[in-house]
């Protein structure tokens, strides 16, 4: 059957027009979205608190979040903040390790930490007719963490094993000199955020809990809820359970901006033997969070590979089959911002790959079109709407907000900016990341791939071990 | 409107995904869940073909056609698929497994009609579309994604190494569903086209749409769309052939990785039928948090391991039950199999405690119900649950195969698991790791 312009309709319903079947329906406009703003309050100890309140389920998700997170390890002692915040679970309160899990569990708790550069999440997701319990576990673990000689080490022996199994993958390696060589060894971001092998194995419990206790202060904290709670009533569970959380007055700390890079000393090597695939990534600077281009890099690098057919997908994957997969990723917070591209290729084709790659980001210096625009516009639409269906995910993206010490509003701000880009304001975006300012990272098998890849891209290479301290 | 999803108190949850379903004359299943709380929709076209289809010689290629779905018709030429629908912010994906192929759609409301239509043009005519070209392509990405989750992932490689020792050499889940270099460069496009006219037919497909929308217009739009599409009787499939009994195969592996891993498997019953739900709480028993008794004992006790885990792989024709673990310092993996065991043994012989039903049936109760709170895990589970019971209204009662489970149940369906000593996997260091 061919069908072209087929009266369906009239087969089964007469009085249906008919429908074309060979061309795509017009496309009605997008209806409106406005994400929600939660309500702001301010507990006596002075922890702001977001909620959004959101009936239906009887599940409720919240988020702590302290500033801090790996960029505050002492020099060298990498990986202090993480494991310290790993260890609030790990015996708290009157409970050792596993009665805490045990208590946890049976009241089918997600709680827990999580540790970022920038920031620390506590993370509790709950039955409303269990967020009372809830609460009370995540105090002890806030306020009474016991950090026993048993239990931290233990935490390390696991997390060596940890690090030993994530430097087994390229794109991990990739990721740890990306930080190392971009930010710069000296710099908060310039480690990983679980250490080092070495770092981890000379970490003791009065390392750990000193750096609990600098951190887990309610200064700077905010609590974000999202869920089937009552406002007035949460709070005033909020300020029952956190009662005994006493200010510490310290200052907010900011992170510097990483340095420009402009030398020859920006293209490095790592050998991965046995590897099928080559990890190419390339990191460049960027307009800061708190610029007012933001939205437009952020939309910039939709197009250049935050889509399927983004165009270094569509080359790389879609075109030459390198690839399963080539992403482009803006992250702009106060301070800083870059742009990240990345993709494992086939390692018999690593070198045309990176001129591909390279030649690509080349061209988006050039600019973009209104059909891409639009394109992109419309997937940040779709992605507010998406980001606000479970409650864990709106206390997620709130928290990531408050976390940065943005104002409640942004990501309904966010949105309206980024409907309000154009082409010339996304095009100035782009001329913030010059591929002159880039560093490069290339992991594989350098037996098969580095005279390939010198000879294609013929710069100063410098091949580094990422395991060294 | 209502909640999508109603649930009443947390010791009698009463979950109800609310739709209506009906079937077209060429047999196409069609399931219809609304909701309105955000301006948003979804699509979901699930195909009863996966991996465990597959021709001798041709493995992976269920999941190779799966990429050939987004190369073009003659409609809708080219990577316009993807261009048109990411034009108006809507975006898609797809997966394979042994049991089924998924496609689904999601974006704003208005893209409803713009996803009908285009699903139900590759459903009538992708095949006319077909060219070598696009299935080099596609076989190229197919190979790197190979590379990538398989040879370059640490342990990627467990399920290619274990299958074999699970399965005789034809059953239908005696392959991978990413299949091997080989078979996917033996593809010829008079498989893609005989493939697309076997399986992709409207009476081997579910369509959920879910969201958003109008009912009455879905309707109209679904019988303009995919009304004509003919029917097309399906293949008969034989009995899986029977496996070995009893199965007590070790299989010795090394992969790019410092840490050695143990995975012992064993065959269980199928998705949703007797004793399956049984299996999920003698794993969550046995390896779910902290507080089971694997970690209590292995990781956090005596420190023998540094990671464990137990799950049910529930599916079609047979589920698959594991045990695995990473031992740590000095412990062998022979010497970790034994203590895996002897849990195993334990629990069949003592079966659970109390407390240890209690914090399975809660934490069971409050996963089931998050695990539904997107709108596309409902469209998704809704097309699952009409795949493996027949019945996507199953969602709604499916939690009281849990509730109903006693101390004795689990205690039965772990006595099952001893009777054999089950499919050993070892995985040691290629670089020639002790232990």
């Amino acid at each position: 059957m061919n069908p072209i312009w087929l009266a369906l309709a009239c087969a089964h319903t007469p009085q249906e027009p008919m429908i074309n079947l060979t061309e795509p329906p017009a496309v009605a406009a997008a209806p409106d979205y406005v994400p929600p703003i939660p309500t702001e309050h301010t507990l006596s100890n002075g922890v702001r608190v977001w909620i959004v309140e959101k009936p239906g389920l009887p599940l409720v998700s919240l988020r702590l979040v302290i500033p801090g997170g790996s960029a505050s390890d002492p020099t060298e002692a990498w990986g202090t903040a993480s494991l310290s915040d790993e260890l609030l679970s790990s015996g708290a309160g009157t409970r050792n390790a596993t009665e805490f899990a045990s208590e946890v569990e049976r009241l089918a708790l997600s709680l827990g930490s999580s540790t970022q550069a920038s920031f620390s999440t506590v993370y509790l997701d709950a039955h409303t007719d269990r967020l009372t319990d809830g609460l009370a576990l995540m105090a002890d673990m806030i306020l009474r963490p016991t950090f026993s000689g048993e239990d931290v080490d233990r935490a390390k022996t696991l997390r060596l094993g940890e690090l030993a199994e994530a430097s087994d993958d390229a794109r991990t390696l990739a990721g740890w000199v990306m930080d190392k060589k971009y930010f710069g060894e000296q710099h908060p971001f310039g480690h990983p955020t679980e250490g080092t092998l070495k770092a981890v194995e000379a970490l003791t419990a009065e390392n750990l809990k000193a750096s609990w206790k600098a951190r887990y202060v309610p200064d700077h904290a905010t609590i974000v809820v999202s869920g089937a709670v009552e406002t007035t009533a949460l709070l005033a569970q909020l300020e029952t359970t956190l009662s005994s959380w006493a200010k510490a007055g310290v200052e907010a700390k900011t992170v510097p901006a990483p340095p420009l890079h402009t030398g020859e000393d920006r293209f490095y090597m790592v050998n991965k033997e046995g590897t099928s695939q080559t990890a190419l990534q390339i990191i460049m600077p960027a307009p800061t969070g708190l610029d007012a281009a933001s939205e437009s890099a952020e939309l910039g690098s939709i197009i250049l590979g935050g889509t399927f057919t983004s165009r270094l997908n569509r080359l790389l994957r879609e075109e030459k089959g390198y690839t399963y997969g080539a992403r482009a990723t803006y992250v702009g917070k106060p301070g800083y911002g870059y742009l990240l591209a990345r993709t494992n290729v086939q390692k018999d084709v690593s070198a045309p790959a990176l001129k591909d790659l390279i030649a690509e980001l080349e061209r988006y210096q050039g600019g973009i079109d209104k059909v891409e625009l639009g394109k992109a516009i419309g997937s940040w639409q779709t992605s507010a709407v998406s980001s606000m269906e479970s409650r864990s995910a709106i206390a997620g993206n709130f928290a990531s907000v408050a976390a940065q010490g943005l104002p409640s509003s942004t990501l309904r701000d966010e949105l309206d900016r980024a409907q309000e880009a154009s082409i010339q304001s996304v095009n100035d975006a782009i001329t913030a990341s010059q591929l002159d300012n880039a560093v490069y990272v290339v992991v594989g098998d350098l037996a098969e791939i580095q005279e390939a890849v010198e000879a294609a891209v013929p710069v100063k290479w410098t091949v580094v071990d990422p395991l060294a301290n | 409107m209502l909640p999508a999803i109603l649930v009443a108190t947390m010791t009698a949850q009463a979950i109800e995904i609310p739709h209506d379903q009906y079937q077209l004359d060429n047999g196409l299943n069609v399931i219809l869940h609304h909701d309105d709380s955000l301006p948003q929709v979804v699509v979901n076209l699930w195909y009863g073909v996966g991996s465990k289809d597959e021709e001798a010689g041709r493995s992976g290629f269920a999941h190779l056609f799966e990429h050939l779905m987004f190369m073009g018709t003659v409609n809708l030429p080219d990577s316009g698929f993807d261009e048109r629908m990411e034009a108006y912010g809507g975006w898609n994906n797809a997966w394979t497994s042994p049991d089924a192929t998924d496609y689904y759609e999601a974006g704003p409301s208005n893209l409803l009609q713009t996803f009908l239509w285009m699903e139900s043009d590759r459903m009538r005519d992708l095949a006319r579309a077909m060219t070598q070209e696009k299935l080099d392509l596609q076989r190229d990405v197919v190979r790197n994604e190979r590379r990538q989750s398989v040879e370059d992932t640490p342990y990627g490689i467990i399920w290619e190494a274990m299958s074999p020792a699970l399965y005789p050499a034809d059953h239908p889940y005696g392959h991978t569903v990413i299949g091997t270099h080989e078979d996917l460069q033996a593809a010829t496009v008079d498989d893609v086209v005989r493939f697309f006219n076997t399986w992709y037919v409207p009476n081997n497909a579910s369509l959920v749409i879910a969201g958003d929308f109008d009912a009455e217009q879905a309707r109209k739009w679904v019988l303009q769309y995919f009304g004509e599409i003919p029917k097309v009787e399906l293949p008969s499939r034989a009995n899986p052939p029977e496996r070995d009994t009893p199965q007590e195969a070790v299989v010795e592996t090394t992969d790019n990785v410092q840490i050695p891993l143990t995975m012992i498997t064993w065959h269980t019953p199928p998705a949703l039928m007797d004793g399956d739900a049984a299996f999920d709480v003698v794993a969550s028993i046995l390896g779910e948090g902290r507080s089971s008794r694997l970690y209590a004992d292995l990781v956090t006790d005596t420190g023998e391991a540094l990671e464990i885990s137990a799950w049910q792989y529930s599916q079609k024709l047979g589920s698959v039950f594991a045990v695995s673990g990473k031992p740590a310092g000095e412990t062998t993996v022979e010497a970790l199999e034994e203590k895996l065991q002897a849990h195993v043994t334990r629990l069949a012989n003592d079966g659970p405690t109390e407390a240890e039903l209690e914090r399975v049936r809660n934490q069971l109760e409050v996963d089931f119900i998050g695990g539904l709170e997107g709108l596309h895990q409902r469209a998704s589970a809704l097309n699952r649950y009409h795949y493996l019971a027949g019945n996507p209204a199953y969602v709604n009662q499916d939690l009281e195969r849990y509730r109903a489970l006693t101390a004795d149940d689990i205690k039965a369906a772990a006595a099952t698991l001893t009777k054999e000593r089950g499919c050993i996997l070892r995985v040691r260091s290629s670089d020639g790791g002790a232990k």
